[in-house]
């Protein structure tokens, strides 16, 4: 039979793990953010200039360990982060050399008629289109 | 039915969040959060290989623009080829098309695997390019506003079979333009290995599943 204090505590044990996962997940966000800072060797200011955020907010975030995503949908911030580090697994799956990353993203590229880099500095729209572009660009085996 | 083949990205490992993470379980949730920000997946009853060029947004943005995309379509595509090899002219091009504008490289060489698949399409659904008067000219290596105008006319096709521009021996590709015109699953995932010489920019891929071994540079493109 199922008491009351059971209850109690498979709820506090499910709301332990929630947690644990959150921190997980916010742990994971802010590894992926230094490995990018270091694969591109892009400063937290260089990061922060391209997502049109502040340095302090993501110089925190990796001086801290930690990106506090909070819950889906995301705030426009951590959603622009996001979009990047997609863009940096698309890249990462596309060029085994990081330098060549770098390269594919600052050099002018023929679909942007610009570098890639200033179409995601331009806007959020920008941003998510670069993504869009190489998940489809990966999509056809590039 | 009838039998094509597509080449993909690498389906066989979860390589860029398992190097960017300290553990797998970190990894695990860096790849759920970064998938909750995709467009969700359609037409779940379909294989993800088949199902994934389905998914981009629309209408068709200039920069995604292809053969038969036009930009500002409502229609997505799902490319694929009547013979393996073929596919494989076809993703050499593509391949190439993210590389060779790219100056200055440090002289070397880029190693790497793709997916190659196969997946069976209705047959009796299918329009053939091959037999219309202006095939030629729709099939422009460099121009698209032949065959943009040409789709734009015939936006009730389903799936249209037409001779590539990227095999020198022009054999069939199809544009897939309706998912329920495709098998649900696809077979034999196999694994293409390639390496990319920068100084020369030409791509060598092979396969043993598939039994290929090719060179292919710049030039075959131009």
């Amino acid at each position: 039979m199922t008491t009351r204090h059971d209850t109690r505590s498979s709820a506090r044990e499910k709301t332990a793990n929630a947690h644990t996962q959150i921190r997980e997940t916010e742990s994971a966000v802010s590894e992926a953010l230094a490995a990018l800072r270091d694969a591109w060797d892009y400063a937290g200011q260089r990061i922060a200039q391209i997502l049109h955020l502040s340095p302090t907010t993501v110089n925190g975030w990796l001086r801290n360990e930690r990106v506090p995503l909070g819950h889906a949908p995301y705030a426009p911030d951590i959603q622009a982060l996001l979009h990047l580090l997609a863009i940096h697994r698309s890249l990462h799956a596309m060029f085994s050399n990081p330098k060549h990353q770098v390269a594919w993203l600052e050099q002018k590229h023929p679909d942007f008629g610009m570098p890639p880099v200033d179409k995601i500095a331009e806007s959020i729209e920008g941003l998510v289109l670069v993504r869009q572009y190489l998940d489809y660009a990966r999509g056809r085996g590039a | 039915m009838r039998q094509a083949y597509r080449v993909t990205q690498n389906q066989g490992d979860n390589a860029y969040a398992e190097s960017v993470t300290s553990s797998s379980s970190r990894a695990r949730e860096l790849e759920r959060v970064l998938e909750s920000t995709k467009p969700a997946m359609p037409y779940k009853d379909w294989d993800i290989l088949i199902a994934t060029p389905f998914r981009y947004p629309l209408p068709i943005a200039s920069e995604f623009s292809a053969r038969f995309r036009p930009a500002g379509t409502m229609r997505n595509v799902l490319y694929c080829s009547q013979e393996m090899e073929t596919a494989l002219y076809e993703f050499a091009y593509h391949f190439l098309r993210q590389r060779t504008h790219l100056k200055d490289l440090d002289a070397g060489k880029d190693m790497g695997q793709r997916t190659a698949f196969c997946l069976s399409i209705k047959s009796g659904k299918i329009k053939d390019l091959s037999k219309h008067r202006e095939c030629r000219k729709i099939m422009s290596r460099t121009d698209y506003a032949p065959s943009h105008a040409y789709i734009l006319r015939n936006s009730g096709i389903k799936v249209l079979r037409y001779p590539s521009c990227r095999d020198p021996k022009a054999r069939s590709n199809y544009a897939v333009f309706d998912i329920r015109s495709l098998g649900r699953s696809v077979s034999e995932p196999t694994y293409l290995h390639f390496i990319y010489r920068t100084n020369t920019q030409e791509v060598r891929f092979w396969s043993a599943g598939f039994s290929v071994d090719m060179t292919v540079s710049r030039s075959n493109f131009e």
